[in-house]
C-alpha cells in the first residue's frame, strides 16, 4: 500500500501509511490501541475505500473480486450466527469463498478434527453455535478463516481473549501456514508474540508506520549500541562502579544489586566494557550482550505520546 | 452468482428450518378457518341451543291453533323432539293463566310464553313473554312456527288446499347482486370488496412482517459483529440482495401455503359447514385468472423490495434491536398510513384519493391491489404506478446497499442525517 489516508467524520484514523509484505513471511502490525491497524486492515480487504493512497493485495486492486477468494480475514470483533449449526455456518463461509458444498464438507472435518472439535465421542460440527464455549467458537470463526486454504491470511488481534492452550494452538498453525508457503498478516499489541512468530513488522503510531522492516534489519537500525547483562560475584559490583558510571562506556543502567543491565553509550562495545570491568579486576559471573528487544523498540518509536486523544479505538 | 446464492441459500434455508416459520405457516390457515367458519357455526349453534319444548304457549283461539304451533316447533330439521306443553283456556281464563306464567317466567323458571288469542289469526299480534336468560332466537323461532300456523289457519278458513297453498306462499328472494365493470368482467359486489381488501390486508402484513424480518436480521448481524466476516468475502450490495431474495422467497412460499389454504377453505366453505350441520349459502368466489394475479406478485415483490430495502437500511444504522426498534418508525408510518386510507379507498375506488395513492410507490403495493379487485384500471395508470414503485424499489436497493457498506462497521453513536446522505454518496 502506498501513501493511504483514512479521516472518519471527526478524526483521522490513518494519515499517511505505506507498506509492502513481502510473500510467505509472517508479518506484524504493531501499534498501541487507537492507531490505526484495524482501519488499515479493513481498508486491505477493501471494507473500507481509502481517501487517497493505492492499495495491492496478491498483485491486484483491493477490492478486485478475484483477490477476495484467496484471502482468508479473522477480524478483531469475532460473531457467528448463534443460531446457526456449527458445520452449516462453516459451509457457508466456505461458500462465500467459492467452494463446492462437497469440498467444503471435507475440510470442515478436517479441521474440526484438527482442532479437537470433533473426537470419537462428540463431534461440535452439528450443535448450534450458541451452544459452544467462547473458546470454541474462536477455534470456530479460525476454521472459517483458512477453510478455502487463503494465500494471504489476515489476522486481527488473534490473541485476545485466548486462554494460553488455544493461543499455543493459534500460534502453531500460524507457523504451519509460514512452511506451507502463506503470507500471514497480523495486528497485535502483544510485543512478546510479535518477535517470536514476525520475520517482520510495521509500527504504526498516530496513523502513520513510524518504523517496518524485517525483524533483524529493524533491530540493528533501532536497536541501538546494544544491552549488557552483568551478574557480579563478591564484591564485583564495588569495584566495577568506576567503571559503569563512565559516559563514554554506558549510556544507562538498570540496577537490581548483583545484577545490572547495561545500555552501551554511542561508540561504545561490548568487548570495550568487558575489558574495563577486567581491568578493574571486577569477578563477574555472567556477561550476557542482549540485542534491543522488540519492546523497547516499539516503546522508543511510539513514545509515550504514541496514543493519540480522539483516536477511534479500533485500532 | 455463486455468493449470491449462498447468501439467499443461508436466509431461506435457516427461516424455513426455523420452529417459527412452521408454527406461523400452519397458525394462518387456523385463524383464517376460524374467522370463515366460527360465525355461522356459533350462530347456529345458539339457535339450536334453545330448549323450545320448554316453552308454554296458552291457546285461547278454540281453533287448535296451539296445538298446530306446537307442532311446528317440534318439527322440521332444527325441531326438538317433544313438542312444547300446550294450555288451552277461554278468553277470560287466559288472563288469570298468564298471570300466573309470568311468576315462573320471571323467576327463569320457564323461559318463554306465547299466548295466542282468537284475534291472533286475524291480527296476527301475539304476546310472547321471555325470561332474561332466554335465548334471542327464541322469539325469532316462536315468531316462524306462528306465522305458519296462522297462514294454515287462513288458508283453511277460506276454504283452499293448505299444501297447495303454502308451497305457493313460501316465496323466498336471494338477490345476487353482480358488479360489470368497463372492461366487461363481472363478479359479485361484496366478494369482490371482500377479495380487493383482502388482498390490501394482507399484502400489507406479509409487507410488514417480512420488512421487519429483514431489519432484525441487519441488526443482528451488525450486533454479533458477523457482518464485518461476511463483508471480507461478498459486497455490500450482494449480502443485501441474497437478503432481501431469501427471505423474500420465505415470504412467498409463506404467502403461496396461506393463499391455497384460503382459496379451498372458502370454495368448500358450503360444503364443510353442512358437514358441520350448518345451513349456509355457498359463497362464489371471484374469477379471478393469471393474468389478474400477475400485478398483484408483481406490486407483492417491487413492494416489498422497496420496504424491505428501507427496513435493512434502518437496521444498518442502529447498534441494537431497541434502538432499531425507535428508528424504524418512519418506515412503519409510510405503510400504515396507506392502510390507513384504505376506508376512503374502498369508498371511491376510481376517485382522485384512491387514483393519487395507487401511483405513489410507498402506498400504490397496498392501494393498487384493492383498486384492481373493484373497479377496471387503464393499463397506462397500472403501468406507470408499476414503473414509478420498480425505480424507487431499485433506487432504494442501491442506497441501502452503499448505506451498509459504511454503516454496518460502525458501532456507537447513531449517525446523522447527513453523515448518511454522505454514506450514500460515497461509490464504489
Amino acid at each position: 500500500m502506498e501513501h493511504v489516508r483514512k479521516a472518519y467524520a471527526n478524526h483521522l484514523a490513518v494519515r499517511d501509511v505505506s507498506l509492502s509484505v513481502p510473500k510467505g513471511t509472517v508479518y506484524g502490525l504493531l501499534g498501541p490501541n487507537g492507531a490505526g491497524k484495524t482501519t488499515t486492515i479493513r481498508m486491505i480487504l477493501n471494507l473500507m475505500v481509502p481517501d487517497t493512497g493505492h492499495i495491492e493485495v496478491l498483485g491486484r486492486p483491493a477490492g478486485d473480486s478475484a483477490v477476495s477468494d484467496r484471502v482468508g480475514y479473522l477480524p478483531e470483533e469475532r460473531g457467528l450466527y448463534r443460531k446457526m449449526e456449527v458445520r452449516r455456518v462453516l459451509r457457508f463461509l466456505g461458500r462465500l469463498k467459492g467452494l463446492q458444498t462437497k469440498e467444503a464438507d471435507k475440510r470442515i472435518d478436517r479441521w474440526l478434527d484438527r482442532m479437537g472439535l470433533r473426537t470419537a465421542t462428540q463431534d461440535w460440527g452439528n450443535a448450534k453455535v450458541e451452544d459452544l464455549s467462547r473458546g470454541m467458537q474462536q477455534k470456530v470463526q479460525f476454521i472459517g478463516t483458512m477453510l478455502h486454504e487463503p494465500e494471504l491470511v489476515i489476522l486481527d488481534e488473534p490473541f485476545s481473549g485466548l486462554d494460553p492452550v488455544n493461543a499455543q494452538v493459534l500460534k502453531d498453525t500460524v507457523l504451519d501456514l509460514r512452511r506451507e508457503g502463506r503470507t500471514v498478516i497480523f495486528s497485535t499489541h502483544l510485543m512478546d508474540n510479535a518477535e517470536r512468530m514476525c520475520d517482520a513488522v510495521a509500527i504504526i503510531a498516530r496513523g502513520e508506520v513510524v518504523a517496518d522492516g524485517a525483524m533483524n534489519a529493524l533491530k540493528k537500525q533501532y536497536g541501538g549500541p546494544g544491552r549488557v547483562s552483568i551478574e557480579f560475584a563478591g564484591n564485583g559490583r564495588d569495584r566495577a562502579r568506576a567503571v559503569l558510571e563512565n559516559t563514554a562506556l554506558v549510556s544507562g543502567i538498570d540496577d537490581h544489586g548483583q545484577r545490572v543491565e547495561v545500555d552501551l553509550a554511542v561508540g561504545a562495545t561490548s568487548q570495550q566494557l568487558l575489558g574495563q570491568l577486567v581491568g578493574h579486576d571486577v569477578e563477574i559471573v555472567k556477561f550476557d550482550r542482549s540485542e534491543a528487544s522488540l519492546h523497547r523498540i516499539f516503546l522508543e518509536r511510539v513514545g509515550a505520546t504514541g496514543v493519540e486523544a480522539g483516536l477511534s479505538g479500533n485500532g | 452468482m455463486g455468493k449470491l446464492s449462498a447468501v439467499i441459500a443461508r436466509e431461506f434455508g435457516e427461516r424455513v428450518r426455523s420452529r417459527w416459520f412452521l408454527l406461523t405457516t400452519i397458525f394462518g390457515p387456523f385463524l383464517f378457518a376460524a374467522f370463515t367458519l366460527g360465525p355461522p357455526w356459533l350462530a347456529f349453534r345458539s339457535a339450536r341451543s334453545v330448549d323450545i319444548s320448554a316453552v308454554v304457549i296458552v291457546d285461547a283461539t278454540g281453533q287448535q291453533a296451539g296445538a298446530g304451533v306446537a307442532t311446528e316447533l317440534a318439527g322440521g330439521l332444527i325441531g326438538t323432539a317433544r313438542a312444547p306443553k300446550v294450555i288451552t283456556t277461554s278468553a277470560a281464563g287466559a288472563t288469570h293463566t298468564l298471570d300466573s306464567l309470568r311468576i315462573d317466567v320471571a323467576a327463569d323458571r320457564l323461559p318463554g310464553v306465547a299466548s295466542l288469542s282468537a284475534p291472533s289469526i286475524e291480527s296476527g299480534a301475539v304476546s310472547v313473554l321471555l325470561s332474561s336468560s332466554a335465548p334471542i332466537a327464541t322469539s325469532e323461532r316462536l315468531q316462524k312456527a306462528i306465522e305458519r300456523e296462522l297462514l294454515r289457519q287462513r288458508v283453511a278458513a277460506a276454504g283452499l288446499d293448505a299444501e297447495s297453498a303454502l308451497k305457493l306462499a313460501q316465496v323466498r328472494v336471494a338477490l345476487k347482486v353482480e358488479r360489470v365493470m368497463r372492461d366487461g368482467r363481472t363478479g359479485s359486489a361484496q366478494v369482490n370488496l371482500i377479495f380487493g381488501a383482502g388482498v390490501a390486508v394482507l399484502l400489507y402484513i406479509v409487507i410488514v412482517l417480512y420488512g421487519q424480518i429483514v431489519l432484525r436480521s441487519v441488526t443482528e448481524e451488525k450486533q454479533s459483529r458477523v457482518s464485518e466476516l461476511v463483508l471480507a468475502s461478498v459486497s455490500p450490495r450482494i449480502l443485501l440482495s441474497g437478503k432481501v431474495l431469501g427471505i423474500g422467497g420465505v415470504a412467498l412460499v409463506q404467502l403461496g401455503f396461506w393463499t391455497a389454504s384460503m382459496v379451498t377453505l372458502m370454495a368448500n366453505r358450503g360444503r364443510i359447514l353442512s358437514a358441520l350441520g350448518v345451513a349456509s349459502s355457498s359463497m362464489t368466489l371471484p374469477s379471478v385468472s393469471w393474468t389478474d394475479l400477475i400485478p398483484l406478485l408483481a406490486y407483492f415483490l417491487l413492494g416489498y423490495v422497496l420496504y424491505a430495502a428501507l427496513f435493512a437500511a434502518v437496521g444498518s444504522i442502529v447498534s441494537s434491536e431497541q434502538e432499531a426498534q425507535q428508528a424504524q418508525t418512519p418506515v412503519l408510518m409510510l405503510l400504515v398510513g396507506s392502510v390507513a386510507l384504505l376506508q376512503p379507498a374502498l369508498a371511491d375506488p376510481d376517485g382522485p384519493i384512491a387514483r393519487t395513492l395507487s401511483l405513489v410507490p410507498f402506498s400504490s403495493p397496498i392501494i393498487m391491489p384493492l383498486r384492481l379487485g373493484l373497479v377496471a384500471v387503464p393499463t397506462s395508470e397500472l403501468a406507470v404506478s408499476l414503473g414509478l414503485l420498480s425505480l424507487l424499489a431499485a433506487g432504494a436497493m442501491v442506497a441501502a446497499g452503499r448505506l451498509y457498506r459504511t454503516a454496518l462497521l460502525m458501532y456507537g453513536k447513531r449517525p446523522s442525517i447527513r453523515e448518511i446522505i454522505r454514506w450514500i454518496r460515497l461509490d464504489g
